[in-house]
């Protein structure tokens, strides 16, 4: 492989442990980064991703492997001689500098003459809103225009990656939509290289290019958003992201893409390679994609008792008891939810393609 | 009927709810009677009369003593010579005291507790027993003259000159400052100092530029009150200085005890009690008293 065709950014086979606890908190770690690309570390807390973040900033130093940048090992590099952008949750704003200080600061530190400094920091308060507030003090400042504030700073000096530690984590539901888009937006203008820790799912699958969903310092899955969701690698991804129904069954010897299931058998289309040897299964459907039917389906399909409805606003969840005690949840209408009381018997659909197959040892 | 006894209950309930509220306004102020009757009977009190003491002359109240103390060349150089070694005192204090609070913030756990323990345990270690120990370690027999001939000079005079003063104070007032410092060093949040270094800033620019800036008010807590403390400091100079370092407080014992001059005494005391006032003054306008004990 030549430089040129080496990923922009590589994490190879990273171990982080710690002294005193037995488990790894990153257990072999490899990901390849292009430049440009816009990619998640999802997963709950304790799982890695944060870890793994600090050390690809160089605050933590890798038990084992390599961080390559453009082909160089940069494990060596102290943080100040990466030359990466870092925001954090709690905005890390330097209390004794003004707005306009705060983002001037790594423009100082890298000699950059005064006027130019005073040019480039205008600019990039532009780009975050606040042309208005360079003289503020950040204590004077809303949590949201803070950390605007700090993604000026860690944007200001070109740093070929950005990297987030759960930046919206502090704020509130709608202010940190809108900063989600204004992320996602200044990331796709400037070209920048973002890699962004969150445990927030939804956050996650609205503004990356891909997704890497951390388990227990492993990396379970590394794809693009839709295929996280629809084709999860493991169970861990499938019920981590989203809402899903986990059916067990049992994949039918002889038969292409046939399980037998507690609900019944269900035909599925994809994943068939796991659907060969009579080997136990996990079949995954969605709850949105289940559908409330007319009439009995003998497959693909259930009669259901429900149990309990959850008005969500847009959507009903409806949870009900299917054959052999088996328990399925869907998501209806508010109209349609006025069939589904509590004790009535449904019978509900879905399509083959909407059904996702995993070896059950996943 | 019905209406009159609504008013009548209304007003009971009116009546009743400020004596409540009166209740509840004056709470922290019982609670605060027993100090403030010992503050006002034993320290408020005799204060006044020594202020009064220093007015009252031989024929009625006048500032005459006052206008003795600032007229004698001696006085005032007693006063410059307080102001000047509280100020050389304070400025050890700092720069002995700082590394330490800041090894001590930074290490957390450890080295740290270790640090402060050995600060606290001097702290609590009866001053003048201190005191004692530098007359030990600095006099003419002591560790650093012996050490001085055992390395084959003749050692200088240490003991009771002014050097040895300051270094006994420096002592006794250092973990004052430490504590202060630490107080504030140990509130600096280290993902502050995580964000300098990874905008590009060196282990010394992050300190020069964001630690420093952010222990500016615990220097300033410290400062205030090692000053404060220093320049009515009375026993320690006493002891290690010579007689040519006397300091005001000193002074104004020996108005009392020799000279039996108490009104001059009580003036010098006014004008010390005026001095510190001004600087504690200073210090409020500039950066608000409440903060010296916040932390």
């Amino acid at each position: 492989m030549t430089e040129n065709d080496a990923p922009f950014l590589r994490l190879d086979a990273i171990v982080k442990r710690y002294p005193g606890t037995p488990a790894p908190a990153v257990d072999g770690i490899s990901v390849d980064i292009q430049r440009g690309e816009f990619v998640s570390l999802l997963g709950p807390s304790g799982s890695g991703k944060t870890t793994t973040l600090l050390m690809i900033a160089g605050f933590e130093l890798p038990s084992e492997g390599r961080i390559l940048l453009e082909g160089r090992d940069i494990v060596g590099l102290p943080p100040h001689r990466r030359n990466f952008g870092m925001v954090f949750q709690n905005y890390a704003l330097f209390p004794h500098m003004t707005v306009a200080q705060n983002v001037a600061y790594p423009l100082e530190l890298r000699k950059i003459p005064t006027a130019e400094v005073r040019a480039t920091v205008g600019r990039y308060l532009e780009m975050v809103g606040l042309s208005g507030l360079a003289g503020r003090r950040p204590t004077e400042l809303s949590g949201g225009q803070q950390q605007r504030v700090a993604l000026a700073r860690a944007l200001v000096f070109s740093p070929p990656v950005v990297l987030m530690d759960e930046p919206l984590g502090a704020l509130d539901k709608n202010l940190r939509e809108q900063l989600q888009v204004e992320i996602k937006e200044l990331q796709k203008s400037l070209g920048i290289t973002l890699i962004y820790v969150t445990h927030d799912q939804s956050e996650a699958m609205t503004m990356s290019d891909r997704i890497a969903v951390f388990n227990h310092g492993r990396i379970d899955q590394i794809a693009p958003p839709d295929r996280i969701y629809r084709r999860p690698a493991t169970r861990f991804v499938g019920e981590f992201v989203g809402d899903s129904n986990m059916i067990e069954g049992r994949a039918i010897a002889g038969e292409i893409g046939l399980a037998d299931s507690p609900l019944g058998r269900i035909t599925c289309t994809d994943g068939t390679s796991v659907l060969t040897s009579g080997q136990p299964v996990l079949v995954m459907i969605r709850p949105e994609l289940v559908r409330l039917s007319n009439r009995p389906t003998p497959q693909n399909g259930a009669r259901l008792v429900v149990s309990r409805t959850t008005n969500y606003g847009d959507r009903v969840l409806v949870e009900g008891i299917g054959p052999n005690d088996t328990p399925l949840r869907l998501r209806v209408s508010a109209r349609e939810a006025e069939d589904c009381r509590p004790g009535s018997q449904i019978d509900v659909a879905w399509d083959p393609e909407d059904v996702h197959v995993l070896p059950r040892s996943a | 009927m019905a209406t009159s006894r609504m008013y009548a209950e209304d007003n009971f309930k009116a009546s009743r709810q400020i004596w409540r509220g009166a209740m509840r306004a004056a709470r922290p102020w019982i609670l605060l009677l027993p100090v403030l009757t010992v503050i006002t009977v034993l320290f408020l009190v005799p204060l006044l009369g020594i202020l009064r003491l220093s007015i009252l002359g031989e024929d009625g109240y006048s500032l005459a003593s006052y206008a003795t103390f600032f007229t004698d060349s001696f006085h005032l150089a007693v006063l410059g010579r307080t102001l000047g070694v509280a100020l050389i005192v304070t400025l050890g204090c700092l720069i002995l005291g700082y590394p330490v609070a800041y090894v001590a913030a930074r290490y957390a756990g450890g080295l740290g507790t270790a640090l402060l323990l050995i600060v606290t345990m001097s702290f609590w270690t009866s001053f003048l027993a201190r005191t004692y120990a530098w007359m030990v370690i600095l006099g003419s027999q002591g560790l650093v003259s012996n050490l001085a001939r055992a390395l084959g000079f003749e050692p200088p005079q240490i003991l009771f000159t002014g050097l040895a003063a300051n270094i006994g104070m420096i002592h006794i007032l250092l973990p004052f400052m430490v504590l202060a410092l630490f107080a504030v060093m140990q509130r600096i949040d280290r993902t502050l100092l995580r964000a300098s270094e990874g905008l590009g800033a060196t282990r010394f620019q992050t300190f020069r530029r964001v630690f420093l800036p952010l222990s500016v008010p615990g220097m300033i807590n410290g400062c205030a009150m090692v000053y404060i403390v220093c320049l009515g400091f009375y026993v320690t100079p006493e002891l290690l200085g010579g007689p040519r370092d006397q300091l005001i407080a000193r002074q104004i014992g020996s108005q009392i005890e020799q000279l039996l001059d108490w009104r001059e005494a009580a003036t010098m005391a006014a004008v010390l009690l005026a001095v510190t006032l001004v600087i504690y003054a200073v210090y409020d306008f500039f950066f608000g008293l409440d903060r010296l004990w916040r932390s």
